[in-house]
Parts: structure tokens; sequence; C-alpha cells
């Protein structure tokens, strides 16, 4: 089986720059620039093999986010060497990129741009993704007047039309109604098998058993469990 | 991940139809909600050195049409120099945080997005140029046309200065309010509402001041002063000294940014 995604001995010190000290103490002296250093990773060992739905469990401030987005591209792992072999695309942070200015449809084509699609590409996409959305009557007003939920609607509609190998999905179910939730979910399932790999960061157990088919659970930014099978935490 | 700034720059316009179809998207939305759309980009230009013309022209002693022809190209100049220092300074942490930390968008293409933007934003202005040479009477020759590879260079040093002060600004965040301080006073120290040759022998000391060099390029020639050359051999130099800069900054930063942010 071929190896999607591999971490080898990935760490992360995340550097947080504070420099809260008050103006007196900078005329004074007695300002120290200070940069605490959070190891948010530790040596990561995890390979990701093609057909698998790895879903990353744990606590909040476990690791899960930032081992995603360092997957991802965003942070560069300090020590180790980490290898994505396919096309990927994130969903991280369902709503950003969009232009609260622009109409629905406008919206359609920023975050399709954003995603590396051009025009035609998003063109062929678009009927499907404004029908996904249930948007028909409001795609042409600015999603400024739409609810949070019509939000989410058209975002998860535009990412689950956009065909990648690889997906990265942190937790962004948060918004919408139920019965719009259990459709997303529906056709991410379907989406999903499409995909080569997904990598599934949630606290949702119910959720990733009924996605993923490989278990990673994190702890202070170490892995404590990679199972198969899980029953529960 | 880009290895060095030539790279970086390479792959930057590798990408151009992306960041120009969300700039052309961007453009197009801001102004949405006025009633005359995009032209408000000019017309507060147009408004701001009509009124200080009325006023400075009696004061420098030139014909107002004149004095209003070469402010307004000033100005609207300087306007592309703002957007590559002062405006530059929160893209990163501010504007663009969301692009680059949650949807995972490449710098070089947050760069791109935003020099597109405001460059679409200045070719506005190009129209009013050409009704404000005709009205001022300027002859209309070929030096006109040297206006164009002056823009390019202005451009194309507004690369590396964006990506500099951007950088640094998310870095050191005190940096920014410098930037802004000293590019307020320098609309005073660039000879915009002034000219050069009021300074007397010390009239060449204005080149010290890099943004001499970046109005000049585009604004003489459009009111069909001859430019001289050394102006372009001095953006030419800036642009080769400021790509060898943004190479070692790249270099030293480029794992670093998005912790930055």
């Amino acid at each position: 089986m071929s190896v999607n995604i591999s971490l080898k001995n990935i760490s992360l010190k995340y550097p947080i720059y504070n420099t809260y000290k008050s103006f007196r103490s900078l005329i004074t002296g007695k300002y120290k620039k200070k940069i605490n250093i959070i190891k948010a990773l530790k040596n990561i060992n995890l390979n990701i093999y093609k057909g698998e739905k790895v879903a990353l469990l744990g606590r909040n401030g476990s690791g899960k986010t930032t081992l995603l987005k360092t997957i991802g591209g965003i942070y560069n792992p300090s020590e180790g060497e980490l290898i994505v072999n396919k096309k990927y695309s994130t969903l991280f942070d369902i709503d950003m990129g969009m232009n609260n200015e622009a109409t629905g449809l406008e919206n359609i084509y920023l975050m399709g741009y954003l995603r590396g699609l051009n025009s035609k590409q998003i063109d062929e996409k678009l009927s499907k993704i404004v029908e996904f959305s249930e948007l028909e009557n409001f795609i042409n007003i600015p999603i400024t007047a739409y609810s949070s939920g019509m939000i989410v609607r058209l975002a998860t509609a535009i990412a689950i039309e956009i065909n990648t190998d690889i997906l990265l999905i942190d937790e962004f179910f948060g918004a919408g109604d139920q019965k719009f939730k259990d459709k997303t979910v529906n056709v991410l399932i379907n989406k999903i098998n499409e995909i080569e790999t997904l990598v599934f960061a949630t606290h949702d157990l119910k959720l990733a058993k009924s996605i993923c088919n490989r278990f990673v659970t994190l702890e202070d930014g170490q892995i404590i469990d990679d199972t198969k099978n899980i029953s529960g935490f | 991940m880009e290895k060095n700034f030539y790279s970086f720059t390479l792959n930057t316009i590798k990408n151009h139809s992306l960041a120009l179809n969300i700039a052309k998207l961007e453009t197009t939305v801001k102004y949405r909600r006025t009633l005359i759309g995009n032209f408000w980009i000019v017309l507060t230009y147009l408004i701001t050195v009509s009124i200080i013309s009325v006023i400075w022209s009696i004061v420098m002693n030139v014909p107002y049409l004149d004095y209003f022809a070469k402010v307004f190209l000033g100005f609207t100049s300087f306007y592309l120099i703002l957007s590559f220092t002062a405006q530059a300074t929160d893209i990163l942490f501010l504007q663009y945080k969301g692009l680059l930390l949650s949807l995972g968008i490449k710098l070089n293409n947050v760069l791109s997005i935003y020099l597109l933007t405001k460059f679409l934003e200045f070719l506005q202005f190009i129209p009013m140029y050409i009704i404000i040479i005709f009205l001022a009477g300027v002859e209309i020759t070929l030096t006109n046309l040297l206006f164009i590879p002056g823009l390019i260079l202005v451009f194309l040093n507004g690369y590396w200065i964006t990506f500099i002060i951007s950088i640094s600004c998310a870095r050191f965040r005190d940096l920014g309010m410098l930037i802004t301080a000293i590019m307020s006073a320098s609309i005073l120290l660039t000879p915009i509402l002034w000219d050069k040759d009021q300074l007397g022998k010390y009239e060449n000391l204005v080149y010290l001041n890099p943004f001499t060099c970046m109005i000049e390029s585009i604004r003489d020639p459009l009111l069909g002063i001859d430019v001289n050359p050394f102006i372009y051999l001095q953006l030419i130099l800036f642009l080769v000294v400021g790509f060898i800069i943004s190479d070692l900054i790249y270099r030293y930063s480029r794992k670093k940014i998005n912790f930055w942010i």
C-alpha cells in the first residue's frame, strides 16, 4: 500500500512572541524581551496510507490542529521529515476567505480561486454547489445578509465540490441546522470515499466512527494511541 | 516551500491568474454599495488636490491647472508608494492572516493578491491622467509613454518593498507605527507639492529620498518633462539591491513567518 503522508520524528516548537511588559518597564530597563517556546508536537511518527481515513482525537490543546496544520504546510516542523505525496486540500476554518460584501455567487468564485480552481472549473461545478447549498433564492445577494447557518451551507457546498487526493479537515460542523448537518455528513461520507486519504481532527467520536477507519489519539503533542478500532475515550 | 526569494518570485508570477481573479473581484466588491463605485478611488484624490491647489498654486505662483496636474499626478503616484509601505504594515497579521493560517494560502499568493488589488485600483487613475494632461495643455509626444517603464519599475520595486515591510512588521509590531509616521513625513519631503529647483544648490539632495525617483518616473513623462536617465538607473539599482536583501530575509524567515503572524 502506498504512503500518502509520512511523518518521521516530527517535532514542532511553537514560539509565542510575548512583549507584555509596560512602557515604564522599557524605559526603566526592567523590560525583557520574552519568547515562550511551546513544544506543540513531540517526535511524531506516522505513515498514512492510500485509502485511510484517519481521525485525530484528543482533548483541546493536545496538538490535533497543529499536527493537521503541519501536514498542510502551514507550520514548518522544527525537527524531522514530512513528506506529502499527493495534492491536498484543507478545511480548517470553513468560511475563512469569504467576502461579506460579495454575493453568494461571487463567494463561490472567490473560494474556488483560493482553492486553486480557474473560472472554467468553477463554472462546471457552479450548479452543483448552488443546489447543494439550497440557497438558490439567495445566491445573488451579499452574504452579509445571510445567517451563520446559510454561510456554513455555502462554504460547505464549495468545500465539498473541490476534488482533491488528500483532504485535511479540522472539525467544522459547528453551525447550520441539523437537517443540513446530516445531509453534509452523508455527502461528506460519499465524497470521502472518492478521495484517497482523509485526516480529520475532531472531538466527535460518533462522527469520527462514521467517517474514519483509523483513530490516532494525541495528548500533550504526542501520539498515545493508534488503532483501527475504537470504543470510546 | 521555495528555498530562495527568486523561486518565491517565479511562483508568484506562475500563479498570477489566481491573484488577478481575486484582486478583480475584491476591487469590484469594495465600492459596490456606493453610488459611484470604483470612481471614488479617483474622486477622493480629485477633491483633495483641487482644494489644496487653490491656495498652493497662489503660494507657488503657478497657474492653477498646471499646479493641479502636477500635484494630482504626484499624489496619485505616491498612493502607489503608500500601498507598498504604510498600508502594507499589517496585511499579514490582520488582513490576510486567515488566508495564511486557515486556508493555507501561500505567502507569495497572498502578496500578489494584495499588490494586484492595489495595482488595479491605481489603474483607475489612468483615464483621469489623460483628461488632466489634456486640460493642462501638455504637448503629447512619445515622452509621455515613458511613464509605462517608470510604472513597471516602481511596481517591481514595490514588490520587494511590500515583502520586506509586511514580513518585518509581522515580526516587530512596533515597526508599523514607525513606518506610518515616516511615510506621513515623506509626502512633504518628496517634491510633490513643491519643485526640487526651489532647493537651489541643494536640488540633488532630493534624490537621497528614494521616493523622488519613483514619483518622477511616473509623473514627469506624463507632464512632458524629459526624465533624467539617472532615475531609471537608480530604480534598477534599488531593484537589484532590494531583491538581494529580500533574498537574505526570505532565507532567514521562510520557516518562521507563519509563527510571527
